[in-house]
């Protein structure tokens, strides 16, 4: 069962030499790993989709976020229940 | 395995590239292996291999271009395999997939095939459709098929020459097991042609990987074994990567890593299979492209493959930009050398950095020279005791002797000095291969003539390749050969271009088709491709596309912008907002209302691609129920008032029109559809350009790195739009920028100044690819940015037009070859340049087509006046010849006939063939260019005195009056004045010709101004001017070796056209396509030097145009008349009648006026037999458009075996197609049948119906057409009289013009004009053969457009031939005039003209400052309504003329 996020939120997210430690979203802090990541580049004759996606795993959450390389933000896309 | 430097000092790793694409793995590659070696070199990088798909046809450029970059070039290709190297039951390696359209196949191993059910036949297997031809079909269909369910990859290098042999082997042979640009690459082929070579394993599409991905690791492991076996092992070595594995391995483990959700699982997996097998692996990126931008032209390239637009493309694209070229340091920062992974799998990031260092040695252990000049000649056979050499000179002197009558000391000396300089340069074979081919030319009758530097030599002389003796036409050895020359010498020979193939067949036979092949020619993208591919994959809708291209002048992609900012019906779409147009408001609504296109070219009520965000791209739900509506927010802009540019304040409510052509010009022209006129109309006003700035669209620079901390929120920056609306995509994401950030994304080329990717060229801005990244780009913007960029691209491959390759070594060892679309023949992958680059020889056996035409002339000449005539033997000075060219009467003739020709020839007045060689060498290019046509006329003229810039200059420039008209006097200059060796003189000139370099340049101006200070009385004015008007010269002129050979043949086609103009004209037109002109353009000149020219008739016309004797005119039976037509009236003889339909009223009687010279009987008494005045012309069959020379055999037989007596009988014999009867019977060709027009097309349909089923007699005949069905049991079939035809209207002379020029597009009878001459005399327009006799000033004429030119050299300035029923005449169109006029003239072939008569010296021009439709003006002056026909003709017209 998993949960897509409709407005993918902006979370914050700890890096630490480069890599994703933890994510912060509504109200909760938890320390993560990441099992997956891959980079998209999209629709550049459109409106660019240019992301870096991280799937994080944490001790409650299993979470798709990514990076939004355009805009230089972090945004939550899916959590895995 | 870090490499170490000398200090010990460990090196950043020195990284190399081993599997990259460039564009000649044609649409697979966005950059050109010039810039691959640029940016690998920028980068870096130690080395770069360019393995292209399935060829080597840029080896060469790529070659030379990293030789230069300083980068190690390494040769290779990636080829795609047919069969998997292991056993492949469930079909992981090689996908089933559809083979052909309609059905899937599937692949591995064969089902049995299904029993037939029990008393029924065997269903017949279904044989695929095939082109005449064609052993098989031409390529197979891949549209639409992704490189995975492709056969698996696999890259292989050439570790040295024996590799490169190897390579070219392979290539050879899977492209002749193959079709058409379709290999078959196998295993049992890799096993034969391995030695000396690399391979990699393919990367995400080799098999290993692909095996590796469904979980077939053992396969994988079978797979690896199997390469390793054969491309062989290193030697003993354990762990992954140490020792000095690369030297000796032959297979590589690729590792590569673009981002993709599983890659760093696959890199790990690869680096384990390594480890267990003990095998070498090396980091590549499958390079794509060179610069991340150029990953936008990459998916519009993917687009144009697949036939679909970037919308439709979806997981046919590679689903990043990753597949750039990389630096090494970009390499080990990938996450397999990120410390964090190394952390987690450290064995892998071990790998992963030694493959980094693994790749620059095996870069560097390859070493391929592609230097072949030890294979160049293929051994000529020369008699036993002798050496190529010495009998070459054998057979020169005996040339000699044979040609010189008496063989003086000058020839002597010269011929020894030439022999001498070929034996040096070990040359003689060279001689011997050109001379042998015109041997057996000459054996055979083939017409045939050496040319270009070639004619320079008195050995070509003498050897009968060139005809043109060189001592007394004072032609330059040196600029042939000389013993500095680098590049090889260059002889073309033409032949006649109807029996090339011949000549071709025979070089095959004599060196073998192993050692010969024919020199490809890369297709490039031109102007009208490069619109039409790029806008259908940018999805534009078809019809607009169509539009544009048809709209586009230049054939240059890079100028496409400049051409369509010059049309009227597109300057706005490059407006700059606030420049001209209101921009989207009211968009919307008139693109509702007006019917619209899809992308299929359907005519739909959606939008079409306007504006940034077209309504479709529009999510169907906004997410808000608030959000605006597509383009609402235009409309909340305009009502908020106006913007910052304060724009839409000046905007007038209805678009005003600014084009310059006027409201008429988007009527459209012939050729466009509704659709695209409803395009065009709407178009206006939408203002595709980009949206004016608006508040909130944030200007960044590069994003930071995916490292730094937190998300910083949307900054919302001040302006009305606080919070911009939100717009999300299908999948419901936020797209938090909007409009988007111009060169924000990581995607641009590394920040810069953001606001430079968004603004407009400036119009006078150079037109070129700007680069970068199209982000931020309107869609119009982004269309022209890309077609600059794809300009060059090859496309495909065709058969150079003469160039043949011979080599001593086998063929297949040096250069790949593939199957051409000729059947049997192939072709190699290199063109001409290449093969120059390689320094191998190279024939240039070129058809031409005026020796072709001369050919039949005079064997026609031979039959119908039982005159042979030795074209070689003929007097060069013949007094009523050039009395023909003064007059300019020069349609048809070689090199003299084009409109710029006819202006100079009254001017210059060639009075013998030494003049008409300066007159074919004076309009070209270089002489126009260094201002030299101007004082040579006049020079000429006697109206200004010839001088010389110095006294020694004189033995140089006397034949050409003190300018510069040749090559050749370009390095004399250089030897006699400024003291340049003869070898240095040629360097010098083409180095003035190609500007290589400004310091090489600065040295010779140097080297030059020094040798003429030398000279005395030479001052540095004089030296510095010398040297302008040389390199103003530049190369652009012909050598006088060339312009001498081509003089030749002028003259002999003037003489024929002269005093036998029948057959001359029949030769002209059988040998089409040709020349400057239209069959109709002769046609009617011909009429005018009183040639009967007898319409197409099925009952007298054969396939091939002919002769037909037609009685002579009177003043020849008299035998009275001068040669300058003056004759006594009434002695004269009435003369024979002239057959119906001839064409013309009455024949000329001998004339030298200004424009049309017709010899007399005197004349004619020395040089022709009496008869030749007594021939017409029969036009031919072939002239009728679906008459092919498949039917010249049936016809021509039909013909011989009686006349056809009924359109049954027509429909029988001929077995044509009912459209193509319908034609005949349109062009009167059936009219012989003595049955209206009318009537025969009435019946035509029930004749043909009724005889496609079974035609009821017709005995042996029947059998070669195609096996009769069942009898129909129609009227024909039972020999029943066909339907009474109701009483039709007999046809009319507009209809029957409209068709005649609708069919064959001539008329033998009328001019087209002659239709409108009464409108004409009513509007007061003068026939252009009282023009010669009016006085310059205003004048209206009207005519057909026979040639439109827009000469490069005349700076914008377009030239019109315009010809009516009495004659032609040249309209110049200054460039004002053009831009304002350009719509109506290019949509209209027929015009009425108001202009400016001008004279100069016999030299009529009219310049044109009105343009009007021809036909709307007469139809309002009350002339006749034009025929269908007739109308059609502006399209006929338009596409006559490019």
């Amino acid at each position: 069962m998993t949960r897509l996020l409709r407005g993918h939120p902006p979370i914050r997210v700890e890096v630490d030499d480069g890599r994703v430690v933890a994510i912060a979203w509504a109200d909760r802090h938890e320390p993560v790993e990441v099992c997956n990541h891959w980079r998209i580049e999209e629709s550049w004759w459109r409106a660019p989709i240019a992301r870096d996606y991280f799937k994080v795993v944490g001790e409650h959450w299993l979470a798709l976020i990514y990076f939004d390389r355009v805009a230089s933000t972090w945004h939550l896309e899916r959590l895995y229940d | 395995m870090v490499a170490e430097s000398q200090t010990g000092e460990p090196m950043s790793p020195t990284y190399a590239e081993l599997h990259s694409h460039s564009n000649f793995s044609f649409l697979h590659g966005a950059s050109t292996v010039d810039d691959m070696a640029e940016r690998a070199a920028e980068l870096g990088l130690s080395g770069l291999a360019v393995t292209d798909h399935d060829g080597l046809y840029g080896v060469v450029r790529f070659a030379t271009a990293a030789r230069a970059a300083g980068v190690r070039p390494v040769i290779g290709i990636e080829i795609e395999l047919i069969d998997p190297a292991a056993p492949d039951s469930a079909g992981v390696v090689v996908p089933a997939r559809r083979t052909s359209r309609g059905g899937a196949r599937k692949r591995g191993p064969a089902l049995p095939e299904p029993a037939p059910a029990e008393g029924l036949p065997a269903r017949p297997r279904a044989e695929r459709a095939r082109l005449p031809g064609h052993r098989s079909v031409v390529k197979e269909d891949l549209r639409g098929i992704a490189e995975r369910q492709r056969g698996p990859h696999l890259v292989l290098l050439a570790r040295d020459a024996t590799g490169y042999r190897s390579l070219c082997r392979l290539v050879s042979r899977a492209n002749l097991d193959g079709t058409k640009r379709v290999p078959r690459f196998t295993h049992a082929l890799l096993e034969q042609h391995h030695e000396g070579l690399l391979a990699l394993s393919g990367g995400r599409e080799g098999e290993i990987a692909r095996r590796l991905l469904v979980g077939d690791r053992a396969g994988a492991r079978a797979a690896v074994e199997r390469y390793a076996t054969l491309f062989g092992r290193a030697g003993a070595r354990a762990p992954v990567g140490a020792g000095d594995a690369p030297a000796t391995a032959g297979f590589f483990i690729e590792l590569a890593h673009h981002l993709l959700p599983d890659d760093d699982w696959l890199v790990a997996e690869h680096a384990a299979l390594a480890a267990e097998l003990g095998l070498p692996v090396v980091v590549t990126n499958d390079v794509h492209y060179a610069r991340p931008e150029d990953r936008e032209l990459h998916d519009v390239l993917t687009g144009i493959f697949h036939g679909r637009t970037l919308d439709t493309l979806g997981a046919l694209r590679r689903p990043d930009g990753e597949s750039y070229l990389k630096s090494g340091g970009e390499m080990v920062a990938l996450p397999p050398g990120d410390p964090a992974f190394a952390h987690a799998d450290p064995r892998t990031a071990r790998a992963w950095a030694e493959a980094i260092a693994t790749s620059g040695e095996v870069a560097a252990s390859c070493t391929v020279d592609l230097g072949f000049e030890q294979y160049r000649f293929p051994g000529f056979p020369v008699p036993g005791g002798e050496t190529a050499f010495s009998y070459l000179s054998e057979l020169c002197w005996a040339g000699a002797r044979r040609r010189y009558h008496p063989l003086t000391s000058e020839v002597m000396k010269r011929l020894a000095h030439e022999l001498g300089v070929i034996e040096r340069a070990g040359l003689a074979e060279f001689f011997l291969i050109c001379w042998d081919l015109m041997r057996f030319a000459k054996e055979q009758g083939i017409p045939a003539q050496g040319r270009g530097s070639a004619t320079s030599s008195i050995v070509s002389y003498t050897l009968g390749i060139s005809r043109v003796e060189p001592i007394q036409h004072n032609l330059l050895f040196e600029r042939f050969i000389n013993e500095g020359r680098t590049t090889y010498p260059d002889v073309d020979i033409d032949f006649s271009s109807a029996r090339r193939e011949e000549v071709i067949q025979y070089v095959y036979r004599r060196y073998g088709p192993e050692h010969t092949g024919m020199v490809c020619n890369l297709v490039t993208y031109r102007a009208r491709s490069a619109v039409r591919e790029v806008g259908y994959a940018l999805g534009f809708p078809r019809p607009l596309v169509d539009r544009v291209a048809k709209a586009l002048e230049t054939y240059d992609s890079v100028m496409v912008r400049r051409d369509l900012e010059a049309d009227g019906g597109f300057a706005e779409f490059f407006r700059r907002p606030g420049e001209g147009l209101p921009a989207e408001a009211g968009a919307a609504e008139a693109a509702h209302s007006l019917g619209f296109v899809d992308g299929m070219g359907q005519l739909n009520t959606r939008m079409p691609l306007v504006g940034k965000v077209p309504p479709w791209r529009q999510p169907p739900k906004p997410v808000d129920p608030a959000a605006p509506r597509p383009f609402a927010w235009l409309g909340a802009a305009n009502a908020a008032g106006p913007s910052a540019s304060g724009m839409w304040e000046e905007a007038p409510e209805s678009p005003p029109a600014v084009r310059p052509g006027g409201r008429a010009d988007d009527e459209g022209g012939p050729g466009d559809t509704p659709a695209s006129v409803a395009w065009l109309r709407a178009g206006r006003g939408t203002g595709y350009g980009v949206p004016p700035a608006r508040p909130g669209i944030r200007v960044r620079g590069e994003g930071p790195a995916p490292g730094t901390v937190d998300g910083r929120a949307i900054d919302p920056e001040s302006g009305a739009l606080e919070q911009p609306p939100r717009k999300t995509d299908r999948l419901g994401r936020p797209v938090m920028w909007d409009p988007p950030a111009p060169a924000a994304s990581a995607m641009g080329r590394g920040g810069g100044d953001p606001k430079s990717s968004v603004a407009r060229i400036e119009p006078e801005a150079p037109p070129q690819a700007r680069g970068g990244s199209t982000v931020g780009m309107s869609d119009w913007e982004r269309w022209l940015e890309f077609c600059a960029r794809i300009d060059g691209f090859p496309r495909h491959l065709s058969i150079h037009s003469g160039g043949m390759l011979v080599t001593a070594a086998p063929l297949i060892d040096i250069a790949p070859i593939e199957r051409a679309t000729m059947q049997d023949r192939v072709v190699v992958q290199f063109d001409k340049r290449d093969v120059e680059e390689l320094k191998l020889i190279k024939l240039d056996l070129l058809g031409l087509g005026m020796l072709a035409a001369i050919d039949e002339t005079l064997q026609l000449i031979e039959h119908d006046c039982a005159t042979c005539i030795d074209v070689d033997r003929m007097p060069e000075d013949i007094p009523e010849v050039f009395r023909m060219i003064q007059a300019a009467d020069t349609v048809g003739v070689f090199q003299i006939e084009s409109r710029a020709q006819m202006q100079t020839l009254p001017k210059s007045r060639p009075g013998s063939l030494d003049d008409l060689v300066v007159e074919v060498a004076i309009i070209r290019p270089g002489p126009i260019q260094g201002n030299a046509v101007h004082p040579y006329l006049r020079r000429r003229q006697g109206l200004e005195p010839v001088t010389y810039l110095h006294p020694s200059l004189e033995p140089v420039l006397r034949d050409s009056k003190g300018v510069i008209l040749y090559q050749e006097q370009v390095m004399r200059i250089a030897i006699d004045v400024a003291g340049f060796t003869p070898a240095e003189s040629d360097g010098f000139r083409r180095a003035m010709g190609t500007w290589r370099s400004t310091r090489e340049m600065e040295k010779l101006h140097q080297q030059f101004h020094d040798g003429c200070m030398r000279q005395p009385g030479m001052t540095e004015e004089v030296a510095e001017e010398l040297f302008r008007q040389v390199s103003a010269f530049a190369s652009f002129g012909f050598a006088k070796s060339h312009a001498a050979a081509f003089a030749r043949t002028a003259y002999e086609s003037s003489f024929l056209k002269l005093f036998y103009p029948a057959q001359f004209l029949v030769g002209l037109i059988n040998a089409q396509p040709m020349g400057f002109y239209p069959v109709e353009v002769l046609v009617n000149d011909a009429k005018r030097h009183g040639v009967a020219v007898l319409p197409v008739d099925l009952n007298a016309s054969i396939y091939a145009t002919g002769t037909e004797w037609v009685g002579q005119p009177g003043w020849v039976l008299a035998g009275a008349a001068g040669d300058d037509g003056s004759h006594d009236d009434e002695t004269l003889h009435p003369g024979e009648e002239l057959p119906e339909g001839a064409g013309i009223e009455a024949r000329p009687r001998p004339v030298r006026s200004s424009s049309c010279v017709i010899p007399g009987a005197a004349a004619r008494e020395r040089w022709t037999p009496e008869s030749a005045t007594g021939w017409g012309v029969r036009l031919g069959l072939h002239l009728v458009k679906g008459i092919g020379e498949q039917h010249a055999e049936l016809l021509d037989a039909e013909l011989a075996h009686g006349p056809y007596v009924s359109l049954a009988d027509v429909v029988e014999r001929t077995g044509l197609p009912e459209e193509t009867i319908e034609r005949l019977i349109r062009t009167g060709a059936l009219d012989s049948l003595g049955r209206p027009r009318r009537e025969l097309l009435w019946q035509l349909r029930e004749v043909t119906g009724a005889s496609r089923g079974s035609v009821g007699t017709g005995g042996a005949r029947r059998a070669t057409r195609g096996t009769a069905g069942p009898a129909a049991g129609r009227p024909m079939d039972l020999r029943l009289p066909a339907t009474e035809a109701p009483l039709l209207p007999a046809i009319t002379e507009p209809e029957r013009l409209g068709d005649a020029y609708a069919v064959v597009g001539l008329d033998a009878r009328h001019q087209v004009i002659s239709l409108f001459r009464d409108a004409l005399d009513r509007l007061g327009a003068v026939p252009n053969s009282a023009l010669a006799e009016r006085r310059p000033g205003p004048v209206r004429i009207g005519g057909l457009v026979v040639t439109r030119q827009h000469p490069m050299t005349a700076k914008g300035t377009v030239f019109l031939a315009l010809e009516d029923e009495s004659g032609m005449v040249n309209v110049t169109l200054w460039p004002d005039t053009w831009a304002r006029l350009r719509g109506v003239v290019r949509r209209h072939a027929l015009l009425l003209v108001d202009g400016d008569l001008q004279r100069e010296s016999s030299v009529v021009n009219v310049i044109a400052h009105d343009v009007r439709a021809l036909t709307d003006v007469a139809e309002r002056a009350g002339g006749p309504e034009a025929p269908a026909g007739v109308r059609q003709l502006g399209h006929a017209g338009m596409r006559r003329l490019g």
